[in-house]
């Protein structure tokens, strides 16, 4: 076995933890595309809201992004 | 490929040597430029306001309406300042990706400097507000089993800061390096709607989401 091909693969694998901040900001983008549906008049504080929202669920992938990257570039 | 910046010099003071990188070279850059555009800018102001001070005010107007409508107008004077300032330098350091240099915040060291200020931001307002025992005591909500979980809390907020903001300007740097390795000397058309994505559509998004969660930590830890 090779480490370095070991290693890269590993980097695939942790890469699949991506997924769920994928779902995780499309149910919050969706949310809030149906919020604005509903009540336009309240668009700035919806937007705001959802690009906290999203800045929160976007951060669990960005760590499985970062095991990706140390394993490709550092290891 | 590498992805810790270049380093362009270094110097020694007592058997200690520092090398400064070009994140750093950067930042002085930056810092110079906001420091000529704020005195080029503030000029004449006056009463009757031109175009010029027009639109100096509206930018200052939207960081007053951010503090105002999140924190409350008692935070106005103390908060503006800081958070204006916080805001315009990552907007600068994001955005350098759009003239050729890669963004000082790709560089762990940088965002981790800028979560440990707003780190002491965070936790200082909280302490001056409620005192310290009243912040002592918040550790302590809603009751006391949870100290171990709000004393990690205090950790993991910065943490979470500083790797955001770092992990996404990282993402972009990497991905632009890999476009035009990939095309090599055919890069015409198709790395402009890339740049326009990575360089300035995720830098403001990211600048305005470290902005504000500063401030919404800063309301959360009051508010404890």
């Amino acid at each position: 076995m090779d480490p370095i091909g070991m290693a890269f693969l590993g980097a695939g694998v942790a890469a699949v933890g991506v997924l769920g901040g994928g779902i995780g900001v499309g149910i919050v983008g969706g949310k809030a595309v149906e919020a604005i549906a509903r009540q336009p008049e309240a668009k700035g504080d919806i937007m705001s809201t959802m690009i906290i929202g999203i800045a929160f669920a976007e951060v669990t992938s960005l760590y499985a992004l970062i095991v990706s990257i140390l394993l490709l570039f550092v290891v | 490929m590498h992805i810790s910046p270049p380093e362009v010099f270094q110097f020694t003071i007592s058997n200690q040597t520092y090398s400064v990188t070009m994140s750093i070279i950067m930042q002085w850059v930056i810092m110079a430029v906001i420091i000529a555009l704020v005195l080029l800018l503030t000029r004449n102001l006056g009463k009757i306001p031109s175009k010029r001070q027009t639109v100096i005010e509206m930018f200052v107007n939207m960081f007053n309406k951010l503090i105002g409508e999140n924190l409350g107008e008692s935070y106005k004077k103390r908060f503006v300042p800081f958070i204006g300032t916080l805001g315009i330098f990552i907007g600068f350091m994001n955005l350098t990706g759009l003239i050729g240099f890669a963004p000082s915040t790709r560089d762990i060291n940088v965002t981790a400097t800028l979560a440990i200020i707003a780190a002491v931001v965070i936790n200082g307002t909280a302490i001056i507000r409620n005192g310290m025992g009243g912040y002592l005591h918040g550790l302590t909500k809603p009751f006391a089993f949870i100290l171990p979980m709000n004393i990690i809390e205090k950790v993991t907020v910065p943490l979470s800061l500083c790797l955001r903001l770092f992990i996404n300007m990282l993402v972009g740097v990497i991905f632009m390096e890999l476009t035009y390795m990939a095309l090599g000397y055919f890069a015409f058309i198709i790395p402009i709607p890339l740049h326009f994505f990575f360089d300035l559509f995720v830098a403001l998004i990211q600048t305005y989401v470290f902005v504000m969660l500063t401030v919404v930590f800063t309301k959360t830890s009051v508010e404890e």
